[in-house]
């Protein structure tokens, strides 16, 4: 059996007080609920609207972290020099950066009047903000990071040699990145798609600034709670109990199986 | 030629590979040699795994390293069994076995029948399903030899392929790879510590020392108990040459420094004492940082000096090896030398025999040991007698092998690394 010192009485005041900043607005929600209306307010037509665009949207932006974010993280933990590192710690600025910040710069970008925004609207007709995909780009924008990283972590945790004995085989690259790198990082992949899908179904900031509020095309669950917070208070908290039980079903589901992280 | 023929030139650090290898189609060459000697970097040199600017690879005729040729680790057509068998750990045991076929194209069915025929050989068919990450270390060595088997590679490379079996399966898997590998027509290059897999299998065997071969020979001679021990070798260059077998004292004449310089550069990079009163322009200077220079020391006569030289090589030697500094081609004789010694583990020393068959003291590899005991030895003869030997104290090191010594004519390229 390990022994391990016991924490000292002084760090178990702190503690406690850590884990009732983290559960006790939980509770006060579940306490402070409607329960009576709650079930006709979830069903109402703009909340469903509201949450079958949060679902659609963070999925959509999930799946594009997948195709963009694994390649990006392969190619981050095979290389090493600065321009490595250089790209690694662009990636990830929008962990740090305020969502609000990220869209206001994604509005310059994509903007009618943005770098490639204006170009885009001249040659094609096509505008980005305020509709649906701004929505995805958005989220898009938030959630990538939380992907490359851990697939990265994943990858540079693997043992190179298993790919490279696979490789005296007579495998060329491509076989083995499909039957040898891909599915063992696939626990970090896992994991770092239900972080990327959790950042998106919640993102706010940037959503609002370069999308904009637009029920049925750019409003999502967490521009609803926040407007309706204003207007019906209780069928706020319903909506917000909405979005935490989504989020519980996701962890649930993934718990153990997959956000262990790797394993041999 | 068929078959592999390799020189490997690996530098990684301090360490230095330098090795020229060659096994005919359906050899079995066996590479021998103690811990960091460079054997598995030697086979990883083969399969391209390490970058091997320098060396020479030909397989079955075609150029895999050289003429400014690479060719990947994926197109050479080499099995490897490697020493932690690096199997894919989330495939089953059969998808493993048969990933060598399918890389290459071969339909799955196809190519998992022909797994599952050399799961079933090895005595693991009934694993075929479990992942690997799941075989215990036994099952997971004979699924890497599937592997490697099943691929029908060009050359097969066996890294400790047996040593997590116990004694029973052991011999149990070597029979059958014998007799796999007397129809397979394919060459081999084996790693082991076990005496019964150089016996066993092995036609030839190879002892790396420190990135070089120090030596060759039929399959008995290397894997003799013992062997291992040559492996810490240091040299004694006497520079004033052997005299012949008169046993001229080394004297004060440095001999010709154009002789005393390649003898010096052969011995690289073991520990060298260079034994003399004027050593001349060959002296030791930056450019041969593995020699050591030592005055004096003949004073006391031939065998005092090589005591000296001895003590001055330190501890860590085992075996010494005695050269003439006056006869560049006598250095080719000395992998013979440590052959035999290795041979005869009782044995004090190996000296070679000169053009007129009379042993050479001052051409032979002596146990440190030996070499002390003898210094320690009474002179008296050596003083009283009319004509006094100097060196009769080492002619009378005993039991002792003889060895022919090849002519001193072909100063070798790079004795005694090939």
């Amino acid at each position: 059996m390990r022994t391990r010192p016991r924490a000292p009485a002084g760090l178990l005041v702190p503690a406690a007080l850590a884990v009732a900043l983290l559960v006790l607005p939980f509770v006060a929600l579940v306490v402070r609920a409607p329960w009576g209306r709650l079930t006709t307010t979830i069903a109402s037509e703009p909340v469903v609207e509201a949450l079958g665009l949060s679902l659609r949207c963070a999925t959509a932006a999930t799946a594009i972290c997948l195709v963009l974010g694994v390649p990006l993280a392969w190619v981050l933990a095979r290389s090493g020099g600065w321009a490595a590192r250089v790209v690694r710690a662009l990636v990830t600025v929008p962990l740090v950066l305020p969502p609000v910040v990220g869209g206001v710069a994604l509005l310059m970008l994509l903007g009618r009047v943005g770098l490639l925004g204006g170009p885009l609207e001249r040659w094609t007709g096509v505008t980005l903000p305020f509709t649906t995909p701004a929505v995805v780009i958005a989220e898009t924008f938030v959630a990538l990071p939380f992907l490359v990283i851990a697939v990265e972590g994943t990858l540079r945790g693997l043992d190179g040699r298993t790919e490279a004995a696979a490789a005296t085989f007579g495998a060329s690259p491509w076989y083995v990145l499909r039957r040898v790198t891909l599915p063992r990082a696939l626990p970090g992949i896992v994991s770092g798609a239900v972080l990327a899908f959790a950042r998106a179904l919640g993102e706010f900031g940037a959503t609002i600034t370069f999308a904009g509020n637009f029920p049925g095309a750019t409003r999502t669950m967490p521009l609803a709670i926040y407007l309706t917070m204003e207007s019906d208070p209780e069928a706020a908290i319903a909506l917000s109990l909405v979005l935490v039980a989504v989020s519980l079903v996701i962890l649930l589901a993934l718990r153990g199986r997959w956000l262990t992280g790797v394993r041999a | 030629m068929t078959g592999l023929r390799a020189r490997l030139a690996v530098r990684r650090g301090d360490f230095a590979l330098d090795v020229a290898l060659d096994a005919g189609p359906g050899e079995v060459v066996a590479l021998v040699g103690a811990n960091g000697s460079g054997k598995t970097t030697a086979l990883h040199a083969l399969t391209g795994l390490v970058p091997a600017a320098g060396s020479r690879v030909e397989l079955a005729g075609r150029v895999l390293d050289g003429d400014g040729v690479h060719v990947p680790s994926a197109e050479r057509g080499i099995g490897t069994v490697f020493q932690d068998h690096l199997l894919v750990p989330h495939l089953s045991a059969l998808e493993n076995a048969a990933f060598g076929l399918r890389a290459r194209g071969v339909r799955a069915a196809d190519a998992r029948t022909e797994a599952a025929r050399w799961l079933d050989r090895l005595g693991v068919g009934d694993r075929a399903g479990l992942r690997a990450a799941r075989l215990s270390g036994g099952q997971s060595q004979r699924v890497a030899l599937a592997r490697a088997l099943a691929a029908r590679p060009r050359l097969l490379l066996l890294d400790e392929p047996f040593s997590a079996l116990d004694a029973g399966s052991r011999a149990e898997v070597r029979a059958l790879l014998r007799e796999h590998l007397a129809g397979a027509g394919v060459p081999v290059l084996l790693v082991s510590h076990d005496a019964a897999d150089l016996d066993g299998l092995a036609d030839r065997v190879v002892r790396l020392d420190r990135g070089r071969v120090v030596a060759r020979g039929a399959t008995a001679a290397g894997s003799a108990p013992g062997a291992a021990d040559a492996g810490r070798v240091g040299a004694l260059v006497v520079a004033g040459g052997a005299g012949g077998a008169g046993g001229r004292a080394p004297g004060p004449d440095a001999g010709p420094a154009a002789r005393l310089g390649p003898v010096l550069d052969a011995l690289a990079p073991w520990p060298t004492v260079l034994l003399a009163e004027h050593p001349g322009p060959a002296a030791p200077d930056g450019r041969r940082p593995h020699v050591r220079l030592l005055r004096g020391a003949a004073g006391g006569g031939p065998v005092a000096a090589l005591a000296a030289g001895l003590r001055a090589l330190g501890d860590g030697v085992d075996v010494a090896v005695v050269v003439p500094g006056d006869r560049p081609g006598a250095v080719a004789a000395v992998p013979r030398l440590l052959a035999a010694l290795a041979e005869h583990p009782g044995a004090r020393a190996a000296v070679a025999l000169g053009p007129d068959g009379l042993p050479q003291p001052l051409l032979a590899a002596y146990r440190a040991a030996a070499l002390a005991d003898a210094a320690a030895a009474p002179r008296g003869d050596e003083r009283s007698a009319p004509r006094a030997d100097p060196l009769l104290r080492l002619r009378t090191v005993a039991p002792a092998v003889l060895v022919a010594a090849p002519p001193d004519a072909a100063l070798p390229r790079r004795a005694p690394g090939s």
